[in-house]
């Protein structure tokens, strides 16, 4: 787009590539394509606030968001950056429950348990490579997130239990796990509340400095979408 | 408040796409897990095609498991079908490498591309305009 030519490293070696004839419109060079980061840590948030590039970040809760905007925040303002043009989303996946309806609920539980399991498998992860859990879950789920990794110890083969482990990751729970998927688990990793308490959540991020709320949609859930609709409908 | 959906890419991402967009959502973000969901350029091509308002995202795309070249071109020929509503969001991707049984990536990555590195082939930032 920029007619420069970037070196990248291509079969172990640094290249020169640049588009050689983006004239002849095959591709679009033209339009801008805005650049996101997903960044947790103060190096890759360093990243971003340099290259001045819009920020992703997964959040379970509303404390738990304004901590990582802070942060975010301060990263982008070491950059001489002006605060306002810090493009946030916040990344969720939850369930709007009915009035009464247990954070537990069968739908619920499809919709919103492909985010709860990921604090499982990133722990049966670190479990199976020896590597240390700077983030180490909270007490409150402790024992569900025990008995999964104890659970996926069994996977097999012992020499590659990653594939099983990461089976479903995202979109579905799986059977066996099911059982480690408690409500307390939903309910400290997913936006899964009524309609009137997601409002306040969103409008409480909304009032941090998130600028976008991006749902994630479990495959087999679409209609979820209708729910999350009349939520966005709350901020136009 | 811009509201996005995350999509699970699949052969027919498409039709989430089209009632996000029907719906007022401004983002459809597709996932990047390679050895779990489809192959989130063609389902954006797809998408593109089937879509005139809504923005068509990366979220997020894991550079180790792409050559910077090929992935820039695939930006390059999505915004052809899409005019100015492509994004791209980039991370260090711990599943989509987990699940290929790799380990954890720094954030200016061991995979052979850096945001700059891609950017630069592929468009304008906001670099300037959000200087202050």
């Amino acid at each position: 787009m920029r007619g420069e030519t970037v070196e990248t490293a291509i079969e172990g070696k640094q290249r020169k590539i640049r588009f050689l004839n983006p004239e002849i419109g095959l591709i679009n060079t033209g339009d801008p394509i805005p650049l996101h980061i997903s960044a947790y840590g103060p190096r890759s948030q360093a990243l971003t606030a340099k290259f001045g590039a819009g920020w992703k970040s997964f959040v379970s809760d509303v404390p738990g968001a304004m901590n990582a905007i802070e942060s975010m925040q301060q990263s982008w303002l070491a950059a001489r950056r002006v605060q306002s043009n810090l493009y946030a989303t916040a990344w969720t996946r939850g369930c709007v429950l009915a009035e009464g309806e247990p954070v537990d609920s069968p739908r619920a539980m499809a919709q919103a348990g492909p985010r709860a399991t990921v604090l499982l498998h990133r722990a049966a992860d670190f479990d199976m490579e020896g590597w240390q859990n700077t983030s180490p879950p909270p007490q409150a789920v402790a024992a569900e997130v025990a008995g999964y990794v104890e659970m996926a110890r069994r996977y097999e083969p012992p020499d590659a239990r990653y594939p099983t482990n990461h089976r479903g990751h995202f979109v579905f729970v799986k059977p066996e796990e099911r059982k480690f998927v408690s409500a307390e688990l939903i309910r400290r990793t997913t936006f899964t509340a009524t309609g009137q308490a997601l409002k306040q959540r969103v409008e409480a991020l909304r009032e941090a400095g998130w600028r976008q709320l991006a749902i994630a949609i479990t495959p087999g859930e679409e209609p979820a979408i209708e729910d999350w609709a009349r939520i966005k409908r709350a901020f136009e | 408040m811009d509201f996005g959906i995350g999509i699970a890419t699949g052969s027919d991402s498409w039709k989430l796409a089209q009632r996000a967009e029907e719906l007022g959502f401004t983002h459809a973000w597709f996932f990047d897990t390679q050895m779990i969901t489809g192959d989130r350029f063609v389902a954006m091509a797809a998408a593109a095609l089937k879509t005139s308002r809504i923005r068509l995202g990366t979220g997020v795309l894991i550079p180790s498991n792409r050559i910077a070249a090929v992935t820039a071109n695939a930006f390059a020929t999505l915004n052809g079908m899409a005019p100015g509503r492509i994004d791209f969001g980039i991370g260090t991707g711990f599943t989509a490498r987990r699940a290929m049984g790799l380990g954890v990536v720094k954030a200016r990555g061991d995979g052979g591309i850096h945001p700059r590195r891609l950017r630069s082939l592929e468009g304008r930032d906001r670099r300037d305009r959000d200087r202050g």
